[in-house]
């Protein structure tokens, strides 16, 4: 094993851009913000496209879907697992993103985010084998799908409290749902990519605990601070 | 099946994995997140990172006008959550009526050497909205309120005076108690001026005292 050059690059490299690329990149851009919340509060009729686009850029710039997906993919070497978790995830969050807005359904946004951090932090603890250490024998499709709908009751809040307009309301949802499944599909891909070449650096056993670790913890913070802007807003009163 | 390749880790291992995450996490959260996005700041990290103002406005003070009649009075007040509006340490800011403003046009002709006043009746913290023009030369004017009580001398205050003149102004006023709040004008040029006077905004009455 070469000690400098290329090898020890993307040796040491890899896992760091991984890691910080995921929920550094777009950490300012969650939420549905600025020029595109205002183009959902004035929109009206059927703008599929616009939609199709907001749908997407949500999934790929919502950094605690994507922490949550990097841990569900994390242990799966087989693109027909990939596809068949990814599917899963993509049932649970539809329904709820749809039936949400659609039925008008309301949750608390803070509530519904801590609850995805929950799914993060679950996703990382079984990464590390901790379920299996425990002895839970949790069946971890129908977790997915699961945190799934929860993911989407997140989804369907931030469009709410923007008060889209009813009218088109159901294809401009089908089409944001098919943005973020687009979304999903793009940034899936860039994530696969990264870990199919971490996994094969000698020191991805090392690093992948380390990471699961470090996915943990960032799914504690979003919990921590979801719950405190709950409690803030008045939650638990 | 998300079947690791490790091996099942060890309890030790687990159980320090865990303490690991939630350290990192209450550690993030304290010094960094909670001091960033919501101003809670234990510790004083926020604020020596000089993270207690970020974008959105949530973590840090807004400053709010205590009261409207008494502009050098302001209050701090924290910003608990993004995006969520601010409680109003003084509601007087702002006012629902039953009516719409009202609006008057007032013309006076003041001849040369003259003087003459005219008073809007307002109640404390009524807000009116004014523009006065001449149409030509500029006039001495007084902009000033007192309580209506005039002869106990209660409360006499001015707004604003030009000495030298001026041939229009335009502004605002708060009225910082209930009174009489306008104008006193006099003619210090040598030809006749009409002064046009417009008000909008809620007052009870205009009360024109003529020329003198």
């Amino acid at each position: 094993m070469a000690s400098g050059g290329p090898a020890a690059v993307r040796r040491i490299l890899l896992p760091m851009v991984v890691l910080l690329a995921l929920p550094v990149a777009q950490v300012f851009a969650h939420g549905i913000v600025g020029g595109d919340a205002r183009f959902v509060t004035a929109s009206h009729g059927v703008q599929f496209a616009p939609w199709l686009y907001l749908g997407a850029k949500h999934m790929v710039t919502g950094y605690d879907h994507l922490l949550f997906l990097a841990g569900v993919i994390f242990y799966l070497f087989r693109l027909r697992d990939v596809a068949a978790y990814v599917t899963l995830f993509a049932v649970g969050h539809s329904s709820t993103l749809l039936l949400g807005v659609l039925a008008d359904l309301r949750v608390d946004a803070h509530f519904v985010d801590a609850l995805i951090g929950f799914s993060v932090v679950y996703k990382a603890f079984e990464n590390l084998g901790g379920f299996r250490r425990i002895g839970w024998r949790l069946d971890s499709r129908a977790a997915v799908l699961l945190f799934g709908l929860a993911h989407g009751f997140g989804l369907a809040t931030k469009l709410q409290e923007l008060r889209p307009s009813q009218d088109g309301l159901v294809a401009n949802m089908i089409g944001f749902n098919v943005g973020v499944e687009i979304g999903q599909f793009c940034a899936l891909s860039l994530i696969l990519i990264a870990f199919s070449l971490w996994r094969r650096s000698p020191s991805f056993l090392r690093t992948a605990w380390a990471a699961n670790v470090l996915v943990m913890a960032a799914g504690f913070c979003l919990v921590g601070y979801q719950l405190t802007g709950y409690v803030l807003a008045g939650g638990f009163r | 099946m998300s079947l690791s390749p490790q091996s099942l880790p060890g309890a030790r291992q687990l159980v320090r994995a865990v303490v690991i995450a939630v350290t990192v996490a209450a550690l993030l959260l304290v010094t960094v997140i909670l001091p960033a996005e919501y101003g809670i700041d234990p510790l004083g990290t926020g604020r020596a990172l000089g993270l207690a103002n970020l974008g959105s406005g949530a973590g840090g003070s807004a400053v709010v006008i205590k009261s409207s009649g008494d502009t050098g009075k302001v209050d701090p007040t924290a910003v608990v959550a993004a995006g969520e509006p601010l409680p109003l340490p003084n509601p007087d800011v702002h006012q629902s009526a039953a009516t719409a403003p009202m609006s008057r046009t007032v013309t006076v002709k003041l001849p040369p050497g003259r003087e003459t006043e005219v008073k809007l009746v307002m109640r404390a913290q009524q807000v009116a909205l004014y523009s006065w023009r001449t149409d030509r030369g500029a006039v001495y004017f007084d902009f000033h309120g007192h309580s209506p009580e005039w002869n106990n001398k209660e409360a006499f205050v001015r707004y604003q005076e030009v000495k030298d003149g001026l041939a229009g102004a335009s502004g605002s006023l708060v009225a910082p108690f209930a009174g009489e709040h306008g104008w006193y004008w006099a003619n210090i040029t040598d030809h006749p001026v009409v002064i046009t006077l417009s008000v909008t905004g809620y007052f009870d009455a205009v009360r024109d005292y003529g020329v003198h």
